[in-house]
């Protein structure tokens, strides 16, 4: 069908790399001006009459000719182009490297480790999975191309972010998994990562005071290389291109890697709650996380109220995980009565609600929650039939999650606001 | 090492997927008499841009007959009852807004 495709001029890089790699180069675009959401209808009539910001040319022109316009000999063609990555960089000084690894955008900006052969053997020789062995594939988002990469690829990036050999089983589980830590979204969301079972002590992982801070290595570079294999392995991660989050996410350095304090926590561990042993060790990944949410404790009188403010405050689209100090884990019990991890969970879901006439308004909601519910997925389509008063949960109980660290200084407790990817074991890349 | 002395190292980037060029549709060379579709793909206040573009045919070209729609789902989903229908009826379709 003879189309033409409208976007803003922010993303003309973005839409040209999309076109290529999905075999229609010379796609007829037309741009309008960035924002289009938040325009009044005379403001957008105003796009529609003026001119493309990327050609300067009048808008309807150029859509009347994207559709009528015969097609040349290159957009008829078809055909198939074989694309491949060297395995090895060419030779040149440290120097020169450090610059190009730069200006290729394969780091996080900050200086790396060089890959070089006998670095990456080492790395290797930590798991039994052979060099050539796929790992997995990796996208920036849902509807780019998904790349794929080996045990040897994950290597180079471990070496780069820092990584010690001892924690390459962990940084491969997490490469397995096959969730970005590089997402492309306007949003800037970045990711979380959880470490359960015995393989936090047998590295020297964190899961106490400073955990989800610069001072551990494990937790340092375990982060750091989830985020430069994200970037590489799946194409990039190069502003306006294969990034295209507004204002970014510091969260992205580390992606808040750390150990969950099993040991003090009252519940059941996070990956026991998924399906595994207490004694297998398990990586889970986490994405979308952008909104925080903080406090000291729970007061006695007002703690539900506290609670659930906290949480109105939250993105309604992104499920919150609750990163419980364990002195705030056991006043959960001592208030509530939550005994139980799931009781926690119950509880949220029940109390974290919204006047439904809020809670579709939302710009989120109404992107990625009002087409479903129009379509009746449930639970959505139930809540769309409430009176604009009434009040509707936020969030369904299979998108609130509760994960314990920290080292007791205090009983200060976060609500992130991030969405449970996958866990994957750890003992399987050992 | 010695200053200037050059080190081979290791590419970190992934495999890409073969790309599979597409031809694109043969264009009717004029839009008179027929219909074009103007779908929001539901981002971002694009149905209020398409209206407008709806608004723009009616005045300037209405020998065009305009059809805006708002497809099915979320904007990364498809909507196969939608496209079907433009495919029957339609002659071309604009889509928006896209980021």
């Amino acid at each position: 069908m003879p189309t033409a495709s409208i976007q803003t001029d922010s993303f003309k890089d973005l839409v040209d790399q999309f076109a290529f790699a999905r075999g229609m180069p010379r796609q007829r675009f037309v741009f309008v001006p960035q924002p289009v959401m938040g325009k009044s209808p005379a403001e957008l009539r105003a796009y529609v009459d003026g001119r493309d910001p990327i050609t300067g040319r009048p808008v309807m022109e150029e859509v009347i000719e994207a559709l009528t316009r015969p097609l040349s000999e290159e957009e008829r063609r078809g055909g198939r182009s074989d694309r491949s990555t060297p395995r090895l960089v060419e030779p040149d000084t440290e120097e020169d490297l450090h610059r190009l690894f730069l200006e290729n955008q394969w780091t996080d900006r900050l200086p790396v480790v060089l890959p070089t052969e006998e670095r990456v053997a080492r790395m290797l020789a930590a798991t039994s999975h052979k060099p050539d062995e796929v790992v997995g594939r990796m996208r920036p988002t849902s509807t780019r191309e998904a790349w794929e990469y080996t045990v040897e690829k994950v290597a180079v990036n471990a070496v780069m972010s820092g990584a010690r050999p001892e924690y390459f089983p962990v940084i491969l589980a997490l490469a397995s998994t096959g969730a970005t830590a590089r997402g492309s979204t306007t949003s800037s969301a970045a990711a979380m990562v959880v470490v359960n079972g015995p393989i936090r002590r047998e590295i020297g992982m964190n899961w106490g005071t400073g955990a989800m801070g610069p001072y551990n290595p494990a937790n340092a570079t375990i982060g750091r290389a989830y985020g430069l294999l994200s970037q590489n392995l799946q194409g990039g991660s190069a502003p306006g291109k294969t990034y295209v989050g507004s204002q970014g996410n510091n969260y992205a350095y580390n992606n808040v890697c750390f150990a969950e304090n099993e040991e003090r926590s009252p519940w059941t561990p996070f990956h026991v709650q998924h399906g595994f042993k207490p004694e297998e060790s398990v990586v889970s990944a986490f994405g979308g996380c952008r909104s925080t949410a903080f406090t000291l404790g729970l007061r006695e009188k007002h703690w539900r109220e506290h609670v659930t403010y906290l949480l109105r405050g939250m993105d309604p689209h992104t499920g919150p995980t609750f990163i419980l100090d364990p002195i705030t884990a056991r006043q959960f019990i001592d208030r509530g009565g939550f005994d139980t991890k799931e009781k926690l969970i119950q509880w949220v879901h029940e109390n974290a609600t919204l006047p439904a006439g809020i809670y579709w308004d939302y710009q989120l909601i109404q992107n990625y929650v009002y087409p479903r519910a129009l379509n009746g997925v449930e639970p959505y389509a139930t809540k769309l039939k409430a009176a604009d008063d009434e009040l509707v949960p936020m969030f369904r109980p299979s998108d609130i999650h509760v994960v314990v660290v920290g080292g007791e200084t205090n009983g200060y407790w976060r609500i992130m606001g991030c969405g449970y990817q996958k866990s994957a074991s750890v003992d399987a890349w050992r | 090492m010695g200053k200037g002395e050059k080190i081979v190292v290791m590419n970190p980037m992934g495999y890409p997927p073969a790309i599979q060029p597409l031809g694109m549709a043969p264009r009717p060379g004029s839009l008179k008499g027929k219909t074009v579709y103007l779908v929001d793909c539901r981002f971002d206040d694009g149905d209020i841009l398409m209206q407008q573009m709806q608004a723009w045919f009616v005045e300037h070209m209405p020998e065009v007959k305009a059809e805006f729609r708002r497809k099915s789902g979320v904007y990364t989903e498809r909507d196969p009852a939608l496209y079907e229908e433009i495919r029957e009826k339609g002659a071309a379709a604009v889509v928006a807004v896209g980021h």
